[in-house]
């Protein structure tokens, strides 16, 4: 197989950035390993393919993008799934690791949002990106981005104070409520 | 930092270094997804133009790799960064002395291919013994095709000179794309495949014997 400069300077950005796209893409698939592997992979295929257009300054933004999109897509295509009626219990794979009490609550919270939503407060709260850089991964307006936000902290925090976890007082980056959505 | 950053923080899961198989893994799905993309488009350029205007010229030569003949081997340009696949197993040029078709003329074919099918926009070259000469599929074929007249600019790749004019030559997972402007105002588009196991000079040798004729239009899509 040729090796092309697009394929040494891929391989130096995955080996370099992979674990960090996987770390946000578990957070995005609320703390499902696998779902979470399933987006970095089309996240990093769509990336290879954009490779010669992705500018070195912005490539990290192009992987979160990407990593957005393919949550979304995954997220139609299999609409119709979540609607079936199963007998039983899917099994869980047993070579995933044991989650805390705490990672439980937080990741069934984040699964409650829809996954724009879910998105947002990740991209905000978790990668700590601004409102614009948000807005761009999203492709959204910022005001989207700050009303998504505003309704995802509330219903994360209400979720997470019902089952018991112990949340230090808000400061800092939460969004404006009255946030104009557009 | 707010309450929801601090208590993601605390269960965030460690992520360790990929390990080579996994970006291999990464690097070989990446391939297959450009070469996939690719021939859509390439595919689609073809259907759209045959279903309307039937405008431009394809020519597919398939060779049945089997080396051999008088090898035209031009030294056309850099094209440097692209790394010949395995030179002694390339499929050398020969002078072309057969029938022309539609759209295009050529000075030199791969040795042991042959003038495939041709419509004004498209020519395909396919090797010898291959039974497909549907214009609208380019697999495993060398392929000559027309931009369309709104299409600019010569895309990804590395530069490369074809007959005193500007080229781009890229790799698309063993497939090589040409793209260039030929004199008389023509963009063209030369795909070959894996097969011939080319170097980006080879794929600029052949292009430097093509003409386009009087006959040939812009592709449509």
């Amino acid at each position: 197989m040729v090796t092309t400069e697009r394929d040494v300077q891929f391989r130096a950005y995955v080996e370099a950035r992979r674990g960090q796209l996987v770390r946000t893409a578990t957070f995005l698939a609320a703390g499902d390993h696998h779902a979470a592997e399933d987006l970095v992979q089309t996240a990093l295929m769509r990336m290879y393919v954009a490779w010669p257009r992705v500018r070195s300054e912005t490539v990290d933004a192009y992987a979160r993008k990407a990593l957005v999109n393919a949550l979304i897509d995954t997220r139609r295509a299999a609409a119709h799934r979540f609607e079936q009626a199963r007998a039983e219990l899917p099994d869980i794979p047993a070579h995933d690791p044991p989650a805390t009490e705490t990672e439980t609550t937080v990741f069934a919270a984040l699964s409650a949002l829809p996954a724009r939503m879910r998105a947002a407060v990740i991209l905000r709260h978790l990668c700590e990106l601004s409102v614009t850089e948000t807005a761009e991964a999203l492709g959204c307006s910022e005001g989207t981005v700050k009303s998504q936000t505003s309704r995802g902290l509330t219903q994360l925090r209400e979720a997470l104070i019902a089952d018991g976890v112990a949340l230090a007082a808000p400061v800092g980056h939460d969004e404006p409520a009255t946030a104009r959505t557009s | 930092m707010s309450d929801i950053t601090d208590l993601f923080r605390s269960i965030s899961p460690d992520t360790p270094e990929p390990d080579a198989a996994t970006i291999e893994g990464d690097l070989a799905r990446g391939r297959t997804a450009l070469v996939r993309a690719h021939r859509r488009s390439v595919v689609r350029r073809s259907v759209f133009a045959t279903g309307t205007l039937a405008v431009g010229v394809v020519v597919a030569v398939a060779a049945t790799q089997t080396g051999g003949g008088s090898a035209a081997t031009n030294d056309a340009g850099p094209a440097h960064h692209i790394k010949a696949h395995h030179a002694a197993s390339a499929v050398n040029l020969v002078a072309y002395t057969g029938k022309q078709l539609e759209g295009f003329t050529v000075d030199r074919v791969p040795a042991g291919w042959h003038l495939s099918t041709s419509t004004q926009y498209a020519l395909l070259v396919t090797a010898n013994g291959s039974t497909d000469d549907d214009p609208s599929v380019f697999v495993d074929k060398l392929a000559v095709l027309t931009s369309s007249a709104d299409e600019h600019g010569l895309g990804p790749g590395d530069p490369v000179t074809v007959n005193g004019q500007p080229g781009h030559v890229d790799n698309q997972a063993g497939t090589l794309i040409l793209r260039y402007n030929a004199p008389n105002g023509f963009g063209i588009d030369i795909q070959a495949p894996p097969a011939l196991h080319w170097t980006a000079d080879q794929l600029v040798s052949f292009a430097e014997g093509v003409h386009v004729t009087g006959d040939a239009v812009h592709a449509r899509g």
